[in-house]
């Protein structure tokens, strides 16, 4: 216990202290003393740093090499199940929950076989998927012993704001490793408002740091706990063999956006009415580069590509000018545009919609036969 | 903010920076009077308020009524003692007492109802309200002059390295500090940040990444076999003492670099080798604030045993009632009584074994730790039978649950339990002061960088910032 007077520091020596005489003291008479900043402390704290961050890198480098990619609910599951496939599908949809929701395969190939085309297509939508995961899932695809006919690829959304979602497993491995440059591009084009883009940079910026400096790696390998039970998907999606709708789906997430983000009338009054936030032409041309240079991939190893805008109304106004940007970017490549006035009649009924982005069964089954229609003349060309 | 997260860093970074680069005493106080402000605004800015009444109230009448030959000195005394007082029990007892109150009155067949008030619990009220009031009975007792500067008192009660959660920092040892600017040689460095990390390796590597298996173990006890919850009760031993001890390492560098000493805290409870040992280092600041202002104005040990006896169970009751307004604390304050009270009847009886008893030190540690942990149980557990299922399984070595515990506990404490030795007996922080700098910062770099590696994901609040 230090006593009055005197202070016993946590040197073990005691500090003789004149504290009890100071009564004359004014307390704003400036105090001569020496720098705290010096050179050789600057040289430590350098040093410091130095090694801190090499440390770090070296935890995190050997952590990735040593751990395999971890288990990402539908992606994960997608990515075997397409690697175990007997057979190619000859069309594979490539986009998120807006594809995997609303994409019936079966439905699909009717559509297709009725205007004579024998093919076989592929749901490989994932819930929230970011530029980054369909850089990840586009490169399955090209790299399978055998490669689909055609790739349509819907429109994916917008980059991450959210840190807690970065910091997730899934979140960090798409923001490291070879993963860095496609995150930051995916914030560079971002097409949300400002303010937004400023967290999005913000917080990837956190989560790379993080994820750079092997943040609880150790930690995750020597005292592992239960990771929150990832989202049960309904077996049918797993296996592409069967499509379930999204209102029969139990999954916990799904099930809770009806609470925080329900579809009303008036949020599909106001996208027809051209409401919304409207990216700038310079973000939707940056959008379309990032888009396009994914086209290219997939042209280059003669695949089709087709772009796919999926029903939503909260995006009419974002969607139409990102649509325009990539369709001036890729004259050539068919854009299937379900999110704009002329589909309002076909889509833009509450009781085809469960939540504010998602449509029930019957709106995805409506929207899988004109998919298959408009495909009908693409695989025709 | 917690002292773990990024956000204190950046916080801290800046007030020191500026607080070292001012060169005069009084802007210095200034700049961490609005620090410390903020720093609680943080956590609730609402409750900055009750801690400027609070400073208010003892400001003003330790300065102006509890002076030497005033008339009204007892009366103004009292006054602001028991409104200290009603502060604690409004915010943090009222609840309790009207549950109590309702639930006696049921015993007795009288149906009463109550509104609760649902009061939030202010964070560090306990602590800041204990240093308020030792400063005024200072005052009263003469131990220390009234302080003529607001500031200087105001910054003793919210200075915020341990306005949340202490060390309970006495105003004879704190107020002399801010008389003068402190200077570079107030402040040992290379000590200081080894003090910041290992808190920061005691709390968030340590502390943190058990309590998800201690929190398993007493949600559901009856689920887990016997070695299962014993495992889950030593480690919870283990994550009190690093959260708590943590959190007071860290708050002690911190006003190191600042240039302020702060009491010790703790000091390797857990090798004592009695609980009047025990009691001698497990947080410091308050044992000794409970010794001076409440076990000895009580009588202490200065009457018979059977009064000693009882100033000493009221002391430890109402120290465990300090933590929480809650029947677990009331217990666990018991058992530490009871405990105080054999040790000394077992000291005075048995005097003459003294030295004759191979290992007798050990043997001490040992059922010192085995009384400790047990009253840990109802200190953690949520309600009574939860603690009393796992009481019974700490002392009958029998649980009827089968599963187990998902972590290798027994080498963890091992290991802990070696560490706790070798730091007490080898003087971690004069080794650091006398390292040579460069080494130093890239052995420093190097574990700091091994401690984010360890880190848990996500934060957990210090379990000492609810009391």
């Amino acid at each position: 216990m230090v006593s009055a007077g005197a202070e016993q520091d946590m040197r073990g020596s005691t500090i003789a202290m004149a504290d009890g005489n100071m009564g004359s003291f004014s307390g704003d008479t400036p105090v001569k003393d020496t720098p705290v900043i010096t050179k050789a402390s600057l040289r430590a704290a350098v040093l410091g740093i130095f090694c801190f961050v090499l440390v770090g890198v070296g935890v995190s480098t050997l952590y990735r090499a040593n751990t395999p990619m971890p288990e990402i609910a539908v992606l994960s599951e997608k990515v075997e199940d397409y690697a175990q496939r007997d057979t190619t599908p000859d069309i594979v949809f490539l986009g998120s929950s807006q594809t995997f929701r609303h994409i019936n395969p079966a439905i699909v190939d009717q559509t297709l076989a009725a205007c004579g085309i024998v093919a076989e297509s592929y749901n490989f939508g994932v819930p929230a998927l970011r530029h980054p995961e369909l850089e990840y899932i586009a490169g399955q695809v090209l790299t399978a012993a055998e490669r689909p006919r055609l790739v349509v690829v819907q429109n994916p959304i917008r980059a991450e704001t959210v840190f807690s979602n970065m910091m997730s497993e899934r979140g960090r491995h798409f923001r490291g490793g070879a993963f860095t440059d496609a995150a930051l591009e995916d914030v560079r084009c971002y097409t949300g408002t400002r303010m937004g883009q400023a967290r999005s940079f913000l917080n990837t910026l956190r989560a790379m740091a993080a994820e750079f400096l092997g943040l609880g790696r150790l930690a995750s390998v020597t005292v592992p706990t239960d990771p929150a039970p990832p989202p049960a998907y309904n077996e049918a999606y797993r296996s592409n063999a069967g499509f379930f709708p999204v209102e029969h789906d139990g999954n916990g997430h799904i099930v809770d956006r009806l609470a925080f983000s329900p579809m009303t009338d008036g949020i599909i009054a106001a996208g027809l009415a051209g409401e919304g936030y409207m990216p700038s032409t310079s973000v939707a041309a940056c959008r379309a580069r990032q888009l396009t240079d994914l086209f290219d991939r997939f042209r280059g190893a003669g695949l089709g590509v087709a772009y796919l805008v999926s029903p939503a109304p909260l995006d009419i106004a974002h969607d139409a000018v990102i649509t325009d940007a990539v369709a001036a970017a890729n004259p050539d490549m068919a854009v299937l545009d379900f999110n704009s006035a002329e589909a309002a009649e076909t889509y833009f009924q509450r009781s085809l919609w469960y939540d504010a982005a998602h449509m029930t069964g019957e709106g995805a089954d409506r929207l899988s036969q004109a998919v298959g229609a408009q495909l009908c003349t693409v695989l025709d060309r | 903010m917690l002292f773990v997260e990024p956000r204190f860093f950046v916080f801290f970074a800046v007030v020191a920076a500026l607080y070292w680069a001012i060169r005069t005493n009084a802007p210095r106080k200034y700049l961490l009077l609005a620090a410390s402000y903020g720093f609680y605004a943080v956590w609730d800015v609402r409750f900055l308020s009750l801690i400027l009444f609070c400073t208010a109230l003892n400001y003003v009448v330790a300065r102006y009524y509890v002076a030497p030959g005033h008339p009204r000195a007892k009366l103004a005394f009292w006054i602001a003692i028991w409104g200290n007082l009603a502060v604690l029990a409004l915010f943090k007892y009222f609840n309790f007492f009207a549950d109590s109150l309702v639930d006696l009155a049921s015993l007795g067949g009288v149906t009463l109802t109550h509104s609760t008030l649902n009061i939030v619990l202010p964070v560090g009220i306990s602590f800041y309200t204990f240093q308020a009031m030792s400063y005024l009975i200072d005052v009263r007792r003469k131990d220390i002059q009234a302080e003529t500067s607001f500031t200087n008192v105001a910054l003793y009660i919210a200075f915020f390295p341990q306005l949340v959660a202490g060390p309970i920092v006495r105003a004879a040892d704190f107020l002399p500090q801010l008389k003068r600017a402190r200077i570079r040689a107030d402040v040992a460095i290379q000590p200081a940040l080894i003090l910041f990390m290992l808190g920061f390796i005691k709390k968030a590597c340590i502390s943190d990444n058990i309590a998800p298996f201690v929190d398993e173990i007493f949600a559901n006890p009856a689920a887990y076999t016997t070695e299962a919850v014993i495992s889950g009760v030593l480690l919870y031993g283990v994550q009190i003492y690093c959260d708590f001890s943590g959190y007071s390492d860290m708050a002690i560098a911190t006003a190191m670099l600042l240039g302020y000493q702060f009491p010790k805290n703790f000091d390797a409870p857990y090798l004592s080798s009695s609980i009047t040992i025990f009691w001698r280092r497990w947080h410091i600041s308050l044992s000794s604030w409970l010794r001076d202002y409440l076990y000895i104005p009580l009588g202490g040990n200065r009457l018979s045993a059977a009064k000693r006896d009882r100033n000493l169970m009221t002391t430890m009751v109402l120290g465990g009632l300090w933590h929480g307004a809650s029947y677990n604390f009331l217990i666990w304050g018991f058992l530490h009584g009871l405990a105080l009270i054999v040790n000394r009847e077992w000291a005075r009886r048995f005097a003459f074994l003294k030295g004759k008893i191979p290992l007798a030190d050990l043997w001490g540690t040992l059922a010192t730790i085995y009384w400790v942990f047990l009253a840990w149980i109802f200190f953690r557990a949520e309600t009574l039978p939860e603690a009393w299922q796992i009481a019974v399984t700490w002392l009958t070595l029998h649980s009827p649950g089968t599963d187990d515990m998902a972590f290798a506990a027994w080498p963890f404490l091992i290991g802990f339990a070696g560490i706790h030795f070798l730091g007490h007996r080898y003087n971690v922080l004069e080794r650091a002061e006398r390292a040579p700098l460069e080494p130093f910062a890239a052995l420093y770099g190097a574990v700091a960088a091994l401690a984010i590696a360890f880190l848990p994901t996500g934060y957990r609040p210090f379990v000492y910032f609810q009391f």
